[in-house]
């Protein structure tokens, strides 16, 4: 996990160090924004990809800010496959990475207790957990790189919420406290747009 | 580029309806193993190999401290050298929680069921009588719907793992309101006179949903008072049900012709002029908490325990005057620990207060009532007063205490708890 997040880092860092100029640049930057569709829900992120370009390929890492259902920030190596080198550029991408769940307040089980003569309210705790993407798109491009993409693809983020539950054990009569865990796996087809600016 | 959007959109809808929001959701539960009643009428017998783990309400009989070990059964225990007393045998009576004995004759609760069996030989008891569904507020076992026909005899721990589709929560904080403990552990009844010369009933402690009194056995549950003529022992027969206008009752106490019923917010008491139709003459109602109450003499003594999931923060000693018994008054409140059940012999006044121990008190003046010594060291529950001997229930085990100078009570022996 720490590995994979560096490394995205890296290439943010490269890209943004190495892209401003008027030729085509080896290096990308490409602030995107997408629409998620689920079973439940239909949602948004908003993020970023960028890395370096290498013949009809792209090799780099994203970060975004995905609100479905349990907010979280997927961190994520992704790869595309350009086809052709006209205006439109068809291509596929895959990409797979963490998932930091950043749960809003309201997004969260609150545990209440009044065992022991106090009353409190105690959030669930998130684990996070693995971000998978792939599908099929469109670039529009410029000389220069610059240009709008349009893709259509699957997303699937998972993330595991945990707390802790008084459970009533009639064998013994006594109360023991137990864990409780629900794992999210939310797959969407996303819609993503996406701006090269360099 | 309008064509590539409208495509994907149409795309998107149709494959949005194959790709499902999944869940795996891990918790612990506890699920009953049940057996007919054929089976657990014909487990009631000895056995010596069970050992003392949760116990319940406590029954004195002669010599003989009978012990529920709770929702399993009844220990039998032998005291008659209070040093070195002796397990003569369990009886196993699964969904037991109360318990009374008269004359050779032990009642037991089995979930709805009452059971009354035969100890004229402890070592070898005997099924006599068996009479379903009477206590129909016991159907209801740890969130269960009991099988009418079947009875829980073990519970098994279940981690489990369930998979399922994702639901969405919609808007707002989701509140789990864990409502913990409500135990049913440690409450029992009081010595009791008798209209039967021969037979005679036993003693019980403070907590007690059972009590006997004359040639009746009077049950209560939170919500009613049941009545059974017990002139024949082997057999009680059910009279009459009487409802209580709420359904906090937790203890019964027979004195004098009446029933002292403790409540999470008050003390009742019912008289007995009718053997069978218990009347309503008053009630000291108090803050919600944990409630047994004893009588004795002109003075009923309440313990109050807050904290619990009775309710109520207040932990106290109330003496409340009986004297007009259609007119109890309050007259003064004793601060306490955590005191849960009590017992009386005389002028002492004997009461489990937590962590604190039990406590020996000088009670000949009850509007005064004085701290003689205190047994430090456990956690009692409940107690039986037995002239110079102390039987208390503890969370680590059953103390057979001298308190004949109560100013230092001696530990004579204890039988401890296996965990």
């Amino acid at each position: 996990m720490k590995k994979s997040s560096g490394l995205v880092l890296v290439l943010i860092l490269l890209a943004t160090g190495a892209g401003f100029g008027q030729k085509r640049s080896a290096f990308y930057l490409q602030p995107q924004i997408t629409l998620l569709n689920g079973t439940q829900s239909v949602d948004g992120a908003l993020g970023f990809s960028s890395g370096v370009e290498w013949g009809p390929w792209q090799f780099g890492g994203s970060a975004e800010i995905d609100f479905y259902e349990k907010r979280s920030v997927p961190f994520y190596a992704e790869a595309k496959r350009f086809f052709g080198n006209q205006k439109k550029r068809p291509f596929v991408y895959a990409g797979a990475g963490a998932n930091f769940a950043w749960p809003t307040e309201f997004q969260r089980f609150y545990y209440y207790d009044w065992i022991g003569g106090g009353q409190f309210y105690t959030p669930s705790t998130f684990e996070h957990g693995r971000y998978l993407q792939g599908g099929i798109g469109v670039q529009l491009q410029s000389k220069t790189g610059k240009g709008f993409s349009i893709s259509l693809g699957y997303s699937s983020k998972t993330m595991t919420e945990k707390w802790v539950e008084t459970t009533w054990d009639p064998s013994t009569t006594t109360t023991i406290k137990t864990n409780r865990s629900i794992k999210y796996e939310f797959n969407r087809v996303d819609i993503k747009l996406g701006f090269r600016v360099f | 580029m309008r064509h590539i959007l409208v495509s994907l959109l149409a795309l998107t809808t149709l494959l949005s309806s194959c790709i499902k929001d999944k869940m795996e959701e891990k918790y612990t539960f506890f699920r009953p193993v049940y057996h007919t009643r054929a089976e657990v009428k014909a487990a009631i017998k000895n056995d010596n190999n069970e050992e003392i783990r949760i116990p319940g309400k406590i029954f004195v009989k002669g010599n003989y401290l009978f012990l529920n070990e709770y929702n399993k059964g009844v220990h039998v225990i032998d005291f008659s050298n209070p040093a070195a007393p002796v397990k003569k045998g369990f009886i196993h009576i699964p969904g037991n929680v109360d318990i009374a004995v008269r004359g050779n004759y032990l009642y037991a609760d089995c979930y709805s069921d009452l059971m009354s069996i035969d100890i004229s030989d402890p070592a070898n008891v005997t099924l006599a009588y068996y009479q379903e569904g009477v206590f129909p507020h016991r159907i209801y076992e740890a969130g269960y719907m009991v099988d009418t026909s079947l009875v829980i005899t073990e519970w098994v721990r279940v981690d489990t793992t369930i998979r399922s589709d994702y639901q969405s929560q919609g808007g707002g904080a989701k509140v789990f309101f864990d409502m913990g403990v409500l135990s049913a552990q440690a409450f029992s009844s009081y010595a009791s006179p008798n209209s039967n010369p021969g037979v005679t009933n036993g003693i019980g402690g403070s907590l007690a949903r059972f009590a006997l009194y004359n040639d009746r056995l009077y049950t209560v549950s939170h919500s009613d008072l049941k009545v059974f003529n017990t002139a024949q022992p082997a057999t009680p027969t059910y009279m009459a049900t009487r409802n209580f206008p709420r359904g906090d009752i937790e203890t019964v106490f027979p004195y004098q012709d009446k029933l002292f019923i403790g409540s999470q917010t008050g003390m009742y008491v019912y008289g007995l002029s009718d053997p069978n139709a218990p009347n309503f003459l008053s009630q000291v109602s108090h803050i919600r908490s944990c409630d047994p109450v004893i009588a004795d003499g002109n003075y009923a003594y309440v313990t109050l325990r807050g904290g619990s999931f009775c309710g109520g923060f207040s932990n106290q000693l109330d003496v409340v005057d009986i004297t007009n018994i259609t007119s109890p008054v309050l007259m003064k409140t004793y601060l306490l620990s955590s005191p849960s059940g009590l017992s009386k012999d005389g002028n002492i006044l004997m009461v489990c207060d937590g962590s604190e121990g039990l406590k020996f008190m000088d009670a000949s003046n009850p509007l005064q009532i004085t701290n003689l010594g205190t047994l430090t060291g456990l956690l009692p529950l409940d107690v039986i007063a037995l002239q110079g001997l102390a039987l208390v229930v503890a969370e680590d085990g059953v103390y057979f205490v001298n308190y004949n100078n109560p100013s230092s009570p001696v530990v004579q022996s204890k039988l401890t708890i296996q965990n």
